[in-house]
């Protein structure tokens, strides 16, 4: 007869442990667990477009940083072992000590947050992430949807604007406060051209 | 050598097919494909409870007609064969002939469309079904978050009201213009944490 040994309890993964993954990249940290990060073709491509749209404009006028999908960020009150990796993330400049990027880690809050929908993300954990962020302090959330065209701004319940905004691919997008002078049709995020 | 058969084109399935289906229920049929409606105990337990809290209003206003998750629409322009089953819906007095609820399908837009999210629910998904709705002229749509226990409010863009709110579990919801006089906390659809 074979006697199994039981089950250990799974031990909670900490940033540093994740950071020191081969892998790690592919991974959020969210109580102590792994949630893997699937983003599809489709969905890179975008998040690649805009972030050639933003980075053209805030590296004419040196507004600050523009990171990508595998920046982490530190940034959650409720749970400092928690890392989320926005698509696409801008932090302004005057924030980060010394104008330096964080080798590591960010555990400032970024300024917008962009997430860029692939067809296997849940409506629930969107959800759960728009809300970290907004209770984290940042001021400017964009959920993109490649299935309908259509981008969500999130903004804190103060803000004038309103809490939430849908445009359409007929519409402009801008940077509203947080990237001032900042435009461009929602159109451009999807198309070729 | 076997030789195998091409495979057939799947046939488009019509409403009249859902209909008589044994488990159409289960359905909702979107480009002639069944697709799965996944709802979860918890998610059914608050859509009742919504339903119930609308039933009360309408037990002494008389404003029309409330319908559960079973209830299906035909009511999509751009495709007369979609089949769309909200988990619960309402539709005011004086739109249905006779005000007799139909037998099979409902073929007018619903005047208030819920959607309380299930663990499996696409983001992507959502975002198609609420922009469906509205394209039907749908005038207003509340997606139910149970994990946030938040309900995002959905609105026309030509809405005076703006096209979207966020409300969170201290807020109270309204039925703005669609039900007039409806009020209730938000934290009654989600009962207990």
């Amino acid at each position: 007869m074979t006697i199994l040994s039981p089950i250990a309890p799974v031990a909670k993964i900490t940033p540093e442990d994740l950071l020191a993954m081969p892998d790690g990249v592919d991974y959020e940290l969210v109580d102590g667990k792994l949630v893997e990060r699937n983003m599809g073709y489709e969905s890179s491509v975008i998040a690649v477009r805009i972030i050639l749209l933003l980075g053209v404009f805030i590296k004419e006028r040196d507004l600050g940083h523009l990171a990508t999908t595998d920046a982490g960020f530190r940034c959650f009150k409720d749970d400092p072992g928690r890392v989320r990796k926005p698509d696409i993330s801008f932090v302004c400049k005057g924030r980060l000590p010394g104008e330096r990027d964080p080798k590591g880690y960010c555990l400032l809050v970024p300024d917008l947050v962009v997430e860029v929908i692939s067809p296997n993300d849940r409506a629930d954990e969107v959800e759960e992430k728009i809300r970290e962020y907004l209770s984290a302090g940042v001021p400017l959330i964009w959920i993109v949807h490649p299935n309908t065209r259509t981008v969500h701004i999130h903004r804190p319940s103060t803000s004038p604007l309103g809490v939430i905004t849908r445009l359409g691919e007929s519409d402009a997008i801008t940077g509203e406060d947080v990237l001032p002078g900042f435009s461009c049709s929602v159109a451009a995020f999807f198309d070729q051209n | 050598m076997t030789t195998f058969p091409p495979i057939a084109p799947v046939a488009r399935i019509t409403p009249e097919e859902l209909l008589a289906m044994p488990d159409s229920v289960d359905y909702e049929l979107v480009d002639g494909k069944l697709v799965e409606r996944n709802m979860g105990l918890k998610s059914s337990a608050i859509a009742m409870r919504i339903g119930q809290r609308l039933l009360n209003f309408l037990d002494t206003q008389k404003a029309g007609h409330v319908f559960g998750s079973e209830a299906a629409f035909r009511c999509f322009p751009d495709d007369a064969d979609k089949v769309r089953k909200p988990d619960v819906s309402f539709i005011r007095n004086g739109r249905l002939p006779g005000e007799r609820d139909p037998d099979g399908y409902g073929y007018i837009a619903p005047d208030l469309v819920v959607e309380v999210i299930s663990p499996n629910d696409k983001a992507d998904e959502v975002d198609e079904k609420i922009q469906e709705y509205l394209t039907a002229g749908v005038p207003l749509i509340w997606i139910v978050h149970p994990k946030t226990r938040i309900v995002q409010i959905h609105r026309p863009p030509t809405s005076p009201l703006g096209a979207s709110t966020r409300l969170t579990e201290s807020d109270t919801i309204t039925g703005e213009d669609v039900l007039t006089g409806f009020s209730c906390p938000v934290a009654a659809f989600f009962g207990l944490k």
